[in-house]
Parts: structure tokens; sequence; C-alpha cells
């Protein structure tokens, strides 16, 4: 569904990313693992729209949207959950949550995913109109999925969703991620805790200095030695 | 104790008008982390700009005067609008991935180039020119204190300006995405709001609202000149900054304690009348001494 | 013994330099040239004419690259007799015009307008802070020298060195009222002490108000005095020639100071607080001493430049001191090159030379500072010649934008 095909992308004289390929298959929940730096956060930024590539397109389903501009991308069904949340601290968790549906015009659909989304994560319904500041790190992880979803999205993008939770947040997170996609949404998940990553994804890639080096079901990284080593080592 | 009202009334108009000026800077600040040096020359191009109008509407016979005042200002208003947008393409989006020193040195150019080309282009340009709008010169004296007709005027237009910006800002699906892009850009971005469309059109509200300033300057003071916008903008800009830059209520306190302070010094001080824009400027630098970052401006934490 | 290898070498690095040294010659002389000749020009025709040809043979030349690379590499291998060449050649000026006192007197203002930009260079271009306030930097020296020499009969000496301190101290007081703020706000305050400063100067009795200080009398060396001709070898030159030389020296002294602060561990520091003030406190850089110096040491420039400019023009008034004349010297140095020493040596000369001798400029002088302002900010925001990387074996460090 998602094909990304030899991306190439620079920032100033560097290169980030070199001939980076992934292809992602409607229903999947694909990982993209690799280490700080390792250019994951800028593939998904490639795909969304915010860097544009050097080299190589990107095809969701039959349509090309490397050239397209964000909101563009947007309404062809893709979303992302940034690292950090990104949430918008003075706004209320009604407003945060609206604005992942910016391009829904229908009121009532509108009104029906933020049902979905209060049904997931029943606490977003409980502090609805608190500032989105106040929240805790979970919640916003929270509210920052939840936002996610509110534009239906074909395929979600998250970037380190777990990161700087606690253990027990995380289980949870990775929970909500597998019900997403249980409803129908395809998954792209970049993460650095590659053992909770490979437990819910089918799936999964690794990057390291930009370049994709293994790739393959799950299963199989699980026993590649090099993965074992880098990653799997609790 | 009547002088002092008196002067207090004086002030708060000179404060109302640097309060609409620096709320545009605050607001092009807060928004889009924009320092938009030649604001206060857009609003006096407001000022200009509804003399033109005004003078060519008047040439349609059978217009009479209260439809040509109203077209004037809303002519003036939005055409002052799209030139505000004009100078965000060309002198703020080339640079929104530079520093935003940047943009303060185009926009101090861009000011130069409002103000010189009014000087060269307008008719007599260079001189001094009498306003042709004016208040109905209603007066009601109390004791010994004036209220002007314009005065209450002038506190009721301000007060349904602030009004409807923040309805607008804050009950409107633009206004939500204008919120959300001051507080997080690159979330904003991700979320497909267009920081094009933000920009432009965040540009030609505070543009808009600068060119009301404008016209009322003119109406009040009934007289306006090419260059009034060098000193507003700088005495404008510290309004904002002593409010707190980005915050749209600092600017409104800061705009009317400056022009208190300004009228004061006028009044009371025996010879500082030249001397008054020091005034205000001594009172700008000790509140930043003693408060960095405004009356009522938010710590900016530097993310190292 | 006698290797042929080392022979041919030998006169091979001979041709090259003898080579060096012609090109250098050559390229000098044809600027300089036609430096003389735009200024001597009469008929905007013929003035036009020579501005054009030098854009045209900028563009031609962008193609032999080869040649451009030869002649850079010439005047660096060679430096000092190039700079030794130039000055050479700057000498003969007066010469040159002394029958045309007035085309001496653009010279004169050419080398203060660039000793004020070399000050600003090191704030702004060097520094990374946005001043605002030079033309006050320049006014306190005119007003320091100006006040001592005519109310306390100093002379112009002790004036100078005077308006050298004063502005110094001047410098430190608006640096050090910035020191904890961001670039804003320095700017802000930049831009609040230049107002101030104009409008003390103006309404104040005792630096002469609106009228300001006349009779300014002219620097002596014993019984010379500058406001007499100077003559050498029999040759009568008008009294400008005296303060052509004066200026001359000033400018090559400032480059100097400007060449050694740059390569020196101060310039460097400098660099480092424009392109990331907490990085540098990270290292253990005194951003605070830092920006002081900047602030200082860039502010003599404006008091030197401010005593000369005082002597000679014998008369100074408030107008001179405003701040579209500091938006006018950030044009300068934004268009000929941040923190690029030849730069601002081109900056300077076109922003002087130029609006003399186009004069239909005159009414729309500041709008054509400000179009240009802009115009080099979007179409070629290094200036006109762009800031070196430094040479060290380094990766290259600098951003893309400024």
């Amino acid at each position: 569904m998602l094909k990304i095909n030899g991306i190439t992308t620079r920032y100033g004289t560097v290169e980030i990313l070199r001939d980076v390929s992934l292809n992602i298959n409607e229903g999947e929940i694909v990982a993209l693992l690799g280490a700080n730096g390792a250019g994951k956060t800028t593939t998904l930024n490639t795909v969304i729209g915010l860097v544009k590539p050097i080299h190589g397109n990107i095809y969701l389903e039959d349509m090309r949207i490397d050239k397209m501009k964000t909101s563009e991308i947007i309404k062809t069904g893709i979303s992302m959950v940034m690292e950090n949340r990104g949430i918008f601290p003075d706004l209320n968790i009604v407003e945060n949550l609206k604005i992942g549906a910016l391009y829904e015009k229908d009121e009532k659909s509108i009104n029906k995913t933020l049902k979905e989304v209060y049904d997931l994560f029943p606490i977003l319904k409980e502090r609805e109109n608190q500032l989105a500041g106040t929240l805790s790190g979970g919640e916003q992880g929270m509210l920052s999925i939840g936002r996610g979803m509110m534009s239906k999205p074909k395929i979600m993008l998250l970037d380190e969703p777990s990161l700087g939770l606690a253990p027990m947040l995380v289980d949870g997170v990775f929970e909500a991620i597998k019900r997403i996609n249980n409803e129908g949404t395809t998954i792209l998940l970049v993460e650095q805790n590659a053992v909770k990553a490979l437990k819910i994804a089918s799936r999964g890639y690794v990057l390291q200095k930009g370049q994709i080096i293994i790739e393959g079901p799950v299963k199989e990284l699980k026993e590649n030695e090099v993965i074992k080593k880098a990653y799997l080592t609790i | 104790m009547v002088l002092v009202i008196n002067q207090v009334i004086t002030g708060l108009m000179l404060g109302i008008m640097y309060a609409l000026i620096a709320s545009g800077f605050s607001l092009l600040f807060g928004v889009l982390n924009v320092v938009q040096f030649a604001h206060a020359d857009v609003c006096f191009l407001g000022a200009f700009v509804s003399m033109a109008v005004m003078t060519f509407l008047s040439k349609i016979e059978f217009f009479p005067t209260w439809l040509v005042i109203f077209f004037t200002i809303i002519f003036a208003v939005i055409i002052t609008g799209i030139i505000g947008t004009i100078i965000e393409k060309i002198c703020v989006k080339p640079f929104r991935k530079s520093p935003g020193l940047i943009i303060l040195l185009s926009t101090v150019a861009v000011g130069f180039i409002i103000r010189e080309g009014i000087k060269i282009f307008y008719p007599s340009g260079a001189s001094p020119k009498f306003f042709p709008l004016s208040f109905p010169q209603w007066t009601f004296s109390m004791g010994g204190v004036t209220v002007r007709f314009s005065n209450i005027m002038i506190i009721i237009i301000a007060g349904i300006i602030y009004f409807l910006l923040s309805l607008f800002i804050n009950k409107t699906k633009i206004g939500l995405q204008i919120r959300a892009t001051s507080q997080n850009v690159e979330a904003a971005q991700v979320l497909g709001i267009d920081l094009d469309k933000i920009f432009m059109i965040t540009f030609f509200l505070a543009s808009t609202i600068g060119a009301v300033a404008g016209i009322l300057n003119g109406m009040y003071y009934n007289i306006v000149k090419f260059d009034m916008g060098l000193m507003g903008g700088i005495i404008g800009f510290s309004a904002a900054v002593m409010g707190g830059l980005g915050n749209i209520y600092g600017a409104i306190i800061g705009g009317l304690i400056l022009g208190i302070v300004e009228s004061f010094t006028m009044a009371f001080v025996p010879g500082g009348s030249p001397y008054k824009e020091i005034f205000a400027f001594i009172v700008v630098v000790l509140f930043l001494l003693f408060k960095p970052s405004g009356i009522l401006g938010k710590k900016v934490i530097e993310k190292v | 013994m006698d290797n042929p290898n080392t022979r041919s070498n030998y006169s091979h690095r001979l041709y090259k330099k003898i080579g060096y040294f012609l090109t250098i010659i050559v390229t000098e002389v044809i600027i300089f040239y036609m430096f003389i000749n735009f200024l001597s020009s009469e008929g905007i025709d013929y003035r036009l004419f020579l501005l054009i040809l030098p854009i045209i043979a900028f563009f031609v030349l962008q193609r032999y690259q080869k040649i451009t690379n030869f002649v850079k590499e010439a005047h660096s291998q060679c430096n000092s007799f190039s700079i030794i060449f130039m000055i050479l050649l700057l000498i003969f000026i007066p010469f040159l015009f002394k029958d045309n006192s007035y085309l001496l007197h653009i010279c004169i203002m050419c080398g203060l307008y660039l000793i004020m930009a070399l000050g600003l260079n090191i704030q702004l271009g060097s520094t990374g802070m946005v001043n605002f306030a030079f033309a006050a930097f320049f006014g306190v020296g005119a007003y320091t020298s100006a006040l001592l020499t005519v109310n306390f009969h100093f002379s112009f000496w002790l004036g100078i060195l005077a308006a050298i301190i004063i502005s110094a101290l001047f410098g430190l007081l608006i640096g050090s009222l910035t020191l904890k703020s961001t670039g804003f706000y320095y700017a802000l305050v930049t831009m609040a002490f230049q107002i101030i400063f104009h409008l003390l100067v103006n309404n104040l009795r005792f630096t002469g108000g609106s009228g300001g200080i006349s009779n300014i009398p002219f620097p002596t060396i014993g019984k010379y005095s500058f406001g007499s001709s100077l003559n050498i070898f029999g040759i009568n030159l008008p009294f400008q020639a005296n303060y052509y030389y004066l200026v001359l020296a000033v400018v090559l002294f400032s480059l100097y100071l400007a060449k050694r602060l740059y390569n020196s561990r101060t310039g460097l520091v400098w660099n480092a607080i424009r392109e990331d003030e907490i990085a540098a406190k990270c290292q253990g850089i005194s951003v605070n001493k830092g920006k002081l110096e900047a602030s200082a040491i860039g502010a003599i420039f404006g008091g030197m430049a401010g005593s000369i400019y005082a002597h000679y023009i014998s008369f100074i008034s408030p107008e001179s001191f405003t701040f579209h004349f500091s938006v006018v010297l950030i044009c300068i140095v934004i268009l000929g090159g941040l923190d690029n020493i030849l730069g601002v040596i081109i900056g300077a000369v076109l922003l002087t030379v130029i609006p003399e001798k186009i004069r239909f400029f005159a009414e729309a002088r500041m709008l054509f500072y400000g179009i240009i302002i802009i115009a080099v900010l979007i179409f070629k925001p290094q200036g006109l010649v762009p800031e070196r990387i430094r040479k060290y074996n380094f990766l290259n460090f600098k951003k893309d934008n400024i």
C-alpha cells in the first residue's frame, strides 16, 4: 500500500537517508528500528511531506505523494504521531483532537471518530476540557495517538510512541496500537524499543546510518544475530 | 486634579493608538514568531490609502457622503490587509527558516520603502497632510473634566476590534489553526495545517487592524505624515516588548502605559516635551530590567 | 650535483611568481583606473556604462573560472605585494584630483564610511549583534572631539584619543544593557539609544542644539595646519589632501586591526557567539566578555571616524547622526558581505561613490537602500563577497543561511 522507493535526503551537505526503500502492505504493522540518529524520524518526515527527497519517490497505493504538500498528503489518508507527542499545550483535549480532523467536513463523522477515540482512551473523555499541557506524559501520548486517529487514516505513522513513558504505560500504548490496527488501520511504527515493537509487528526493517541494513518478517529478525546483539539484549 | 484627569484621558487616547499598533506586533510575533518592524508603517499607510480611496470615491457623483465614508473605510482596510500579505510574501516567506533577526532587518528595510514611497509618490507626500475624516466635535464637560465624543468612540471601536479579534481566534476553525500554530509549529505542519495560509491570514488580520488604527489616528488627530510610522513603530514595538512579546493583553497594557507616560511628560515635565520618548524608553527599560519576559510574558526556556 | 629537476623547477616557480606580480599589477591598475574614471566622468550615460561594464565582466568571468582562480591565487600568494601596490596607487589619488577637490572629498567620505563599516562589521558581521545605533557612536566621537577642541582648546590628537575612549565607554554601556537578552532586545535597545542620542544632541544647549557646533579647528602638526594646501615635490595639492592621507592612514590601520582581530581567538569567539551562544557558553567561552569586546571595539571605529569627520567638515549638526544613517551603514555591511573585510570595502565604495555620481537617486536614497537590503537578503544573503571559510583544516561548519 505504501511504497517508499530509494529515498535519499540531505540536510545541507550531509546525507541523512541513502537509498532507503520500504514496503508496507495493507493491514500490516511494520516496525522501523534503529539507533538514535539513524534516520528513522527523517524517514517518517519524508513520508508526511516535511522533508523532500533528493532522489527516489513514495507511492500511496498508486498515487505519488513525495512531491505533494503535507496538507495534501494528509488528505490522501496518512497521519503521523510525532516524536515527543507534539501536542498543543494551551489547547484543551477536544481542540487538540479536532485539529486531527482538519479536513473532515462532516460534523457527525468527526463526533463519531471522537467517540471511538474516547472508547480507546477513556481518560481523555474524563479530562476533555483540560489543557493538554497539564496532562501527564502518558496521557499526552494517548492524546497524540488519538489525534492521529481523527483523520481516519488508511495508514498511521508513529514515531517512538513509547519514548519517555514508564514501562507500565508503554504496554498500554502498544495495546492501543494493536487495537487500532485490528480496526483496519495500517501501521508504520518507528521505535527504539525493539522488543515491544517486534511483539506486535509482522515485519520489520532496521535502519543504520541512513541505510536499510536488514529487513524481513519478525520471526527472522528475532533470530538475526546482529539484531539480537544490538537491540534485543535486555 | 482636574488637569490630571484630562491628561489621563489624553494619555489613554494615545495609549489606545499605541495599544492597537502594539497588538499587531504581538499578534505577528506570538503566532508566527515574526518581528514585523514595518507594522506601524503599514498602519499609517492605511491612513494614506484611505485618503487616496476617499479622494477617488468622492469623484463619483451619485454617492452620498456617508456611503463614500463607508466604502472608504472598507476598501482602505482591505487594501492595507492585502499590502500586508504582499509584505509577507516578499520579506518574510523567504526567510522562514532563517534566524529571526533577518526578518527584523528585512522588515526595517520595507518600512523605509513604505515611508519613502509615500513621500515620493503621494502628491506632496513630504508635508503633513490634513486627514479628511473626523469625529463629530461633541463634548461633554463635568466639573472641568472634558470628555469628547471622539474619546468615547475610540474606546468603543477599540473594544469592538478586540472583541471581534478574540471571537475570531477563539471560536473559528481558522482561529484554532492559528492558535495551534502559535503553540507548536512543527506539530501544526504534521497535522496538515497550511503554514502559507496561516502566515497570509495572520498578516492580513494584523494589517487590517493596523489600518483601522491608522485611520482612527487620523480621525482623532486630524493630521498624518509619512514618517509617523518610524517613531510609532519603535514605540509600538517597545510597548509590545514591555507587555510581553506575543501576548496581546500585554501589548494593550504596554501601549496604555506608554501613552500615559508620554502625555504626562508633555504636560507636567517642564521643557520635557521633546524628550517624551526618552521617558517612554526609560519606563520600558525599567520594566525589562525587572521582568525580562515582559509584564504578562511567558518565560521562554531555551531548549539546548 | 646540479639536478636538472630542481633547475627547471626553480625557473618554473620564478615564471609563476612573475606571472603573479604582473597579474596583480594589471588587475589593480584596471580597478583603479575604472574607479578614477567613474569618479571623474561627466554625463549620466557614461557613468551608467562604467557601472554596467563590471557587471558584464563579472558574469563573463564566471564562465572562465580558470582565469578568476589564477587571479585569486595571485593575490593570496603575494599578499603583501598586492597590498603595497594598492597603497601606492591610492597615494597617487590626490595628485590625480588636484584640480577637482570635490572628488577628493568623495574619497575621504568613502574612507570614513569604510572605517565605520568595519566597526559595524565586527558587531553585526562577526558577532551577530544587530546594532541600529552606530550613527550614535559616530556622533559620540564627533561631538566629543568637537566639544573638547572648541570649548577646552584641546588639540585634535587629544580629541581623537578622547573620542576613542568615550565611544568605547558608550559601546560598553550599550553592550552591558543587553547581556541577558536575546537579539531582538538588543536591536530594540540600540534603536532606543540612537533616538535618545539624536534627541539629546538636538535639544541640549551644550551640544549646540539643532544648530550644532561650528568652527571646529583644523588639526595641526606643529605649525602646519591641515587647512592649508599641501605642497609635495613642488605640486600644490588642495587642503583636502591632508585629510585624505590622514584618513588613508586610519583606514589602513583599521583594516589591519580588523584583520588581526578576525584571525585571532577573539574573532573566533565572536563567530562562535554569532553561530550558537549556548553552545559557546558550554565550551567555556565567556559570551559576556565577547559581546562587550565586540561592542566596545566596534564603537571605537565609529568614534575615530566621527572625530576625523568633525575636524574635516569643521561643523557638525544632529542631522548627520540619525537612525537613517545607521541603516545606511547596515546596508553597506550587508551588501558587501557579513564578516568579510574585502566585502565591506566593496560595499563602502559602492554605496558612497555611486549615490554621489548618480544624483537622481538623491530624493529616493533611503528607498533604494531599503530595496538593496531586501534584494541582497533574498538573492545573495552572503553579500557580494561571501564570507570565506576560515583557513583551518576543519570541515565546513557554516550553516547555509546567515
